[in-house]
């Protein structure tokens, strides 16, 4: 008990130190460093069973206050994703890194294994800090059939109303630092957008080992019925990847 | 001080909403009733003991080449039924109506099973089919018990076959968690490819939790998530099902998407009053006419151009 105590509180110690070091000089600042992104992803549920993804994004901020995300996603789900997102941020403080920022999506999906497409357009409005991120906002959705082959197909492409996402995401270390954990819950990841009594629950990690890469990681949870008081498992992610910083 | 009072109110919240009858608070983490797969094994055991699977809940023979099937959703029973009596009431003197479906939440919360079933001793004395499928209510606070003590089971099909020898499947399917899970999916799949090569004339689905939302009400908890609705649209749409019928969001509307009509009637509840609907399916020849009406006698009437339910 005595060993496990001591050994215990030398990690604590440790990281400690480590993390006095690591916050003193910045490798980079998120969102000023054009960033590429690989990853892959394992996941199952419980319509697809199991399958990859692998994923390709670019984060290209055009200058200190807007910020362009382009990525695609190819799933052996049969299922091919493309994602935009421009974000014009507004800063509040240097410290602590206080911005607010406006969201603006698109989502593309083919979903070749039900012959369907849709896309969803969001909108967003968010403030972010050291430690926390906050989003809010609207998105809207039409699903289409790849092919209409019927002849009768009235209202073939399908528009739903606008709902609500949201995204609250909390990390355990200031943004500057080389290692962070963070856990959030929304509605919404890159690649999907779900309704607002939908949500999904991950939890995210990242590591920079030099000035130009970094090491992403997060597995991420969809339950069914959470809402309806009648919660039970759906789905389960497990993506890692790395980024080059450019 | 602020802070204190802030975690005092939090837990105060917490045992209230945990104590009460309506709000199962554990089920939004973990339903408390078995979950889908393990509800499906066993309605599948029964089917499988009783050959439902085989020939079906039921086959009912109509005594009239047009027949109807009368449906309510959301009936929310909370002590009262008032609505619920009624109802069952107009399908009886209804020479035309064929069988009762009920699209789950029969009941609001706990204790509430007894009052349920109490309402449908006239249908069950007049020897009139009455088929259910669960909702989310029906089965919180571990109430799966309960429902299945009279159902028996909460996956299956029935027909009904009219005199001049056509015949129309009804497959009734348990989507109460919002999802449907691999092996219903895998089931209905296998149920669809199998009868469709039967020469059914109309293919209809009973379910509980609806699949699209077009108007921005989102107050009436989880749809299904994206993948499934892309996958059970897909299928629907390949073997020529004619109308998904659902409940659980209370606002009457209906889609038609990859040619199959997705209709919610709304909810039956005796809050509801005025606004309380139930639909009627009737089936003639090659149409499927839905009528969605008012408790209080007023019609609604579908709207092609917005696809919603308006007063009239």
């Amino acid at each position: 008990m005595k060993k496990i105590f001591i050994l215990f509180l030398s990690c604590f110690c440790a990281m400690t130190i480590f993390a006095q070091q690591d916050t003193l000089p910045p490798a980079f600042r998120p969102g000023e460093h054009t960033q590429l992104k690989f990853q892959t992803e394992y996941g199952f549920n419980d319509v697809w069973g199991h399958h990859g993804n692998f994923d390709i994004e670019a984060q290209i901020p055009l200058n200190r206050h807007f910020d362009l995300t382009a990525g695609a996603q190819f799933s052996t789900a049969n299922v091919y994703s493309l994602h935009v997102e421009a974000q014009p941020k507004f800063i509040i403080t240097e410290a602590h890194h206080r911005e607010l920022y406006l969201d603006i999506d698109a989502i593309y999906r083919a979903v070749q294994r039900a012959r369907t497409h849709d896309f969803t357009w969001a909108l967003g409005i968010g403030y972010r800090r050291d430690y926390v991120d906050v989003e809010v906002g609207m998105f809207i959705r039409t699903m289409d059939a790849m092919q209409r082959k019927v002849d009768n197909n009235r209202n073939e492409m399908l528009v739903e109303g606008l709902a609500a996402i949201y995204s609250l995401e909390i990390s355990c270390r200031p943004k500057e630092s080389n290692w962070n954990l963070g856990i959030r819950m929304a509605n919404f990841t890159e690649y999907q957008t779900e309704h607002m009594w939908n949500p999904i629950f991950s939890l995210s990690g990242r590591y920079d080992p030099t000035e130009h890469w970094r090491v992403n990681a997060r597995v991420y949870i969809k339950p069914a019925g959470m809402f309806s008081m009648t919660a039970s498992f759906f789905d389960v992610h497990a993506l890692v990847g790395c980024s080059y910083i450019f | 001080m602020k802070r204190s009072l802030y975690i005092s109110f939090i837990i105060l919240a917490t045992i209230t909403f945990a104590s009460c009858d309506r709000i199962d608070v554990a089920g939004i983490f973990n339903g408390s009733s078995p979950h889908h797969d393990a509800r499906f094994k066993q309605s599948m055991e029964y089917n499988e003991t009783f050959g439902i699977n085989e020939s079906g809940l039921q086959t009912i023979h109509a005594t009239e080449n047009t027949y109807e099937i009368y449906w309510a959703t959301d009936v929310h029973v909370a002590g009262t039924t008032v609505l619920l009596d009624s109802f069952i009431n107009l399908a009886l003197t209804d020479y035309y109506c064929e069988a009762i479906v009920f699209g789950g939440d029969i009941i609001d919360a706990k204790n509430n099973y007894p009052l349920f079933y109490k309402s449908l001793e006239p249908a069950v004395a007049s020897g009139m089919p009455l088929f259910c499928t669960p909702g989310n209510h029906d089965l919180c606070f571990g109430q799966w018990k309960e429902y299945v003590e009279y159902w028996k089971t909460s996956v299956y099909w029935f027909q009904v076959i009219i005199p001049s020898g056509e015949k129309d499947l009804f497959i009734c399917i348990d989507s109460a968690d919002a999802t449907l899970g691999r092996a219903q999916f895998n089931w209905l799949k296998d149920l669809l490819e199998k009868k469709s090569k039967e020469g059914y004339r109309h293919i209809i689905v009973f379910s509980h939790t609806h699949m699209f939302k077009k108007d921005s009400n989102n107050a009436n908890g989880a749809h299904f998530n994206t993948e499934e609705i892309y996958d059970i649209t897909s299928l629907l749409s390949k073997y020529h099902v004619e109308y998904y019928m659902n409940g659980h969001d209370h606002t009457p509307e209906v889609t038609i998407y990859k040619n199959v009509h997705y209709v919610t009637i709304g909810s039956m509840k005796d809050d509801y009053k005025e606004r309380a609907a139930y639909a009627v399916m009737t089936m003639f020849g090659k149409h499927i006419d839905v009528s969605l009406y008012r408790m209080d006698g007023e019609d609604y009437w579908f709207d092609d151009e917005s696809d919603y339910y308006d007063e009239e």
